[in-house]
Parts: structure tokens; sequence; C-alpha cells
């Protein structure tokens, strides 16, 4: 039976190594993911996530379960990026993948998917992930917890520190910023993807 | 005029965020929805929401490199370490008590550096360094010899514990054989391993000429800019060449005609 967060982290504040090491197994990609589209960077974004298992397994013992363990995670994760980003002092460089290798796409693409699909997804995620840069960060920090990770209006209110409406505001403004970059990119969205 | 500006329903942001993503209340998204049928602006701006929401969800942040690929090998193998936070110790290619017998040796190094010698007396230990009093020559050549003794006990020791280390990392592994291996299972799994090798090189053929053929027109599109461009400064530097011979042969003719009688 699949022990929830809660368990595991008492757990894990006993002293129980497997707990927590169950714990970064399964939010490590989720943890990545999130660094990798705040910040857009592999390196750093797999930097960002270790750091933020080490400074939540150190602040394990304080952590009372006013939140949800993944949203505590979260959260520091984006401090974490925020103070990257400042380090940098710059707004965050997205990487292109321009050599992302096509094996991996072609071996991740189902054998009856069309090259043409392939390359028009590929393009597409390409000028997803720039206009995604072009966005104020509290917007794309909305959009990115909401759309990538499945967090209520509340939680990602909660998380950020700042109230329900000003997220749902947030999440329109950024809808339409990505709306007209978009069109502007001339990216044009299949109508029967998902 | 905006959308947003053609509709008046209340609070029309909240209400078509709530929509989008399924999080209102009953009540209101039924409300919602038969506002949408009766305002193009709003179904406008729902329909390309969606379309937004359709392009994010292609965009997937590359692989970290993590485990190995079961199926790619054709069998289970051990796993890569969860993460990276607990390999700490493997991450310099020497296991702990190889780590612990090196400082152990530093330390017995360290000591004869420092000319330390331990006696036992009947008032006590007593610790005594190279730069303190020497105690009698027979008592001082008696101790040297035993901690030298020691470090080069640990020295060998550590040597020792190196070579084998070596050795073991050397030697191949042995073959796991738990259970027979079934031939035909194994040309099956070979084969289905080769068909998917050559449908994924195939793909990233087919990716790479397209990348080519994409670069290709890009860089058509670049030079045909640039010939345009250079034909137009070619052609009003040549204007104006033109219009400055005309000038010339202007004045000259006015120059002619006033020296005329």
């Amino acid at each position: 039976m699949t022990s929830t967060d809660e368990e595991l982290v008492a757990r894990s504040i006993r002293g129980d190594a497997d707990s927590f090491n169950e714990l970064i197994l399964r939010w490590e990609r989720p943890i990545y993911a999130l660094a990798y589209r705040t910040i857009g960077r592999e390196e750093d974004a797999r930097d960002v996530c270790q750091e933020t298992f080490l400074r939540a397994f150190r602040a394990l013992p304080g952590f009372r379960g006013q939140a949800k363990f993944s949203s505590w995670l979260y959260r520091i994760t984006l401090n974490l990026c925020r103070d990257w980003m400042r380090r940098q002092r710059r707004a965050p460089f997205v990487q292109v993948p321009e050599d992302k290798d096509p094996v991996e796409m072609a071996a991740a693409a189902e054998p009856s998917e069309a090259i043409e699909d392939l390359v028009a997804r590929r393009d597409l995620a390409r000028i997803v992930e720039r206009v995604m840069a072009r966005l104020p960060e509290e917007q794309r920090t909305a959009i990115l917890l909401k759309e990538y990770h499945g967090l209520t209006f509340q939680e990602i209110a909660d998380l950020v520190g700042c109230p329900l409406s000003t997220i749902k505001t947030r999440l329109y403004q950024g809808l339409t910023v990505l709306r007209r970059e978009l069109a502007k990119e001339g990216a044009a969205v299949p109508q029967d993807w998902l | 005029m905006t959308n947003h500006e053609l509709c008046s329903y209340g609070d029309r942001e909240a209400a078509l965020i709530d929509f989008l993503y399924g999080e209102s209340d009953p009540g209101l998204r039924t409300a919602f929805e038969q506002h949408l049928a009766e305002c193009p602006a709003c179904r406008a701006d729902a329909l390309a929401f969606r379309t937004v929401r359709r392009a994010l969800a292609g965009w997937a942040p590359p692989e970290p490199i993590r485990a190995l690929d079961h199926a790619a090998l054709g069998g289970p193998r051990l796993a890569a370490p969860p993460s990276e936070l607990h390999d700490r110790s493997r991450r310099n290619g020497m296991p702990v008590w190889a780590r612990v017998a090196a400082a152990v040796l530093c330390v017995g190094v360290g000591l004869g550096a420092a000319n330390v010698r331990v006696t036992s007396s009947p008032t006590g230990l007593e610790v005594r360094t190279g730069w303190m009093t020497p105690p009698t020559p027979v008592t001082a050549r008696t101790d040297e010899g035993d901690w030298r003794t020691e470090v080069a006990d640990l020295r060998n020791a550590l040597t020792t514990l190196q070579n084998t280390q070596a050795m073991l990392a050397s030697r191949p592994q042995p073959v796991d054989a738990g259970e027979p291996v079934d031939e035909d299972e194994l040309l099956r799994q070979v084969k289905a391993l080769i068909a998917r090798s050559e449908r994924r090189q195939q793909s990233e053929l087919a990716l790479r000429i397209g990348d080519v053929v994409t670069d290709l027109q890009a860089q058509r599109r670049a030079d045909l800019a640039r010939i345009d461009r250079t034909i137009g400064v070619v052609q009003s530097n040549t204007g104006l060449e033109v219009l400055r011979q005309r000038e010339m042969l202007n004045s000259l003719a006015v120059r002619v005609s006033s020296q005329r009688p």
C-alpha cells in the first residue's frame, strides 16, 4: 500500500532515511520540471532541484503540516529560482533546445506518430518556451503551477502569498499575453491535440 | 474594442478562468455556460484560451539522466541510485572504508611529522611532541620505533586494501545464473530491439532531413534578403552617380554657353 506524503514525512522526521528517499523519488521530477520551466537551464534546474531537497531535509523537523508537502517543496523551489534569477541579474534565459536529441523524441513518440507531427510538436514546444520566458514572473509562476502541477487556485494563492482573486487575474493576464505572443510567432496548434 | 469591453458579465475574467479550469461552483458554471451561448466575445476568448492551454501542454522539460532504461536493455537491471543526494559517498569512486583508512594513514603521518610520542608512566599517560624536551635516548628510540612501525603497518594495510579494491573492480561481474536462458525469447527480444532501433534511426534521419531543409530555407531567405539589400544599395548608388554626372554636365553646359560670344 502506498504511503501518503504525510506518513513518509512523519517517518522521515523519526529518522527513517528510506522514507525521505521515497519522497525524493516521488517529487524529484515535478520539482525539476518546475525549476526548468522557471529558469530555463537544465544544469541549473538540476542544482535547484537538489538544493530543494537538501533544504527540505534540513527543515523537515520544522514542517508542521500546515500546507501540503508538495506545496512546501514548490515554495522552496520557487524561492531558489528567484534567488538564482537575482544572482543572474537578468530575465530567465531560456535554452531553446536546438540540439534536443531527436532519438529521444522518436523513442518517446508512438511508432505510428507521423514525423510531421513530431516536428510540429517540437517546433511548437520551442515557441512556447520562448513566449513563456517573456511573461512577467508572477504570471509565469501562476501558469506553471496551474498547468503543469495541478494546484488549485487556493493552493497557489497560499503558496505565493496573495489573494485568490489575484491568482485568477494573473492567470487571465498570462493566458492573454501567451495568446497574443503565440499568434505573433505564428504558432499553429493542431486541433486534435488532447 | 476588446472582448473585455464588449461584454458586461460581472467579474468576467474570474468567471472565464473558473470555467476554463473547471473549478467553479456548479451553479455559477451553468450560468456562465448560458452566457457563453449568447456572448461571441467570451466564446472567442474561451476557445482561444483552450488553444493556448493545448500549446502549453506540449512543452515538456528534457528528461534528467537517471536510472537505466529497463526496456532498452531487455530485462531488469539494477537501477541507478535513486538520487545523488544519498550517493555522495560513491561519487568520488572510493568506498567509505578506503577513505577511513586513508584518513587514518594521514593522521599517522601527521603524528610522525609532529614527532608525537605517547608514553605510559606511573604518573599517567604522557604525550610529547617534537618541540618538547626529549626523554632519555633509550626510551625515545623505543617510542619512535613503535609509532613508526605502526605507521608502516597502516601504510601496508592501506596498500593492501587499495590493491584488493583494484582487483575487485577489474574482475568481471559474474553472470546471474538464476534461471536458464530461453533462446527463443532472447532472440525475440533481440529482434524487437533491432526493429525499435531501426524505427528510431528512420525517425532520426527524417528529423535530421527536416532540420537540414529548414536550415537551408532559412539560409536561402537570408541570402535573398541580403541580395535584395545589396541590389538596392547598388541601385541607389548608381542613381546618385547618374545625378552627379547630370549636374556636372549641366554646370558644364551652362559654363560653355556663358563663354560663347
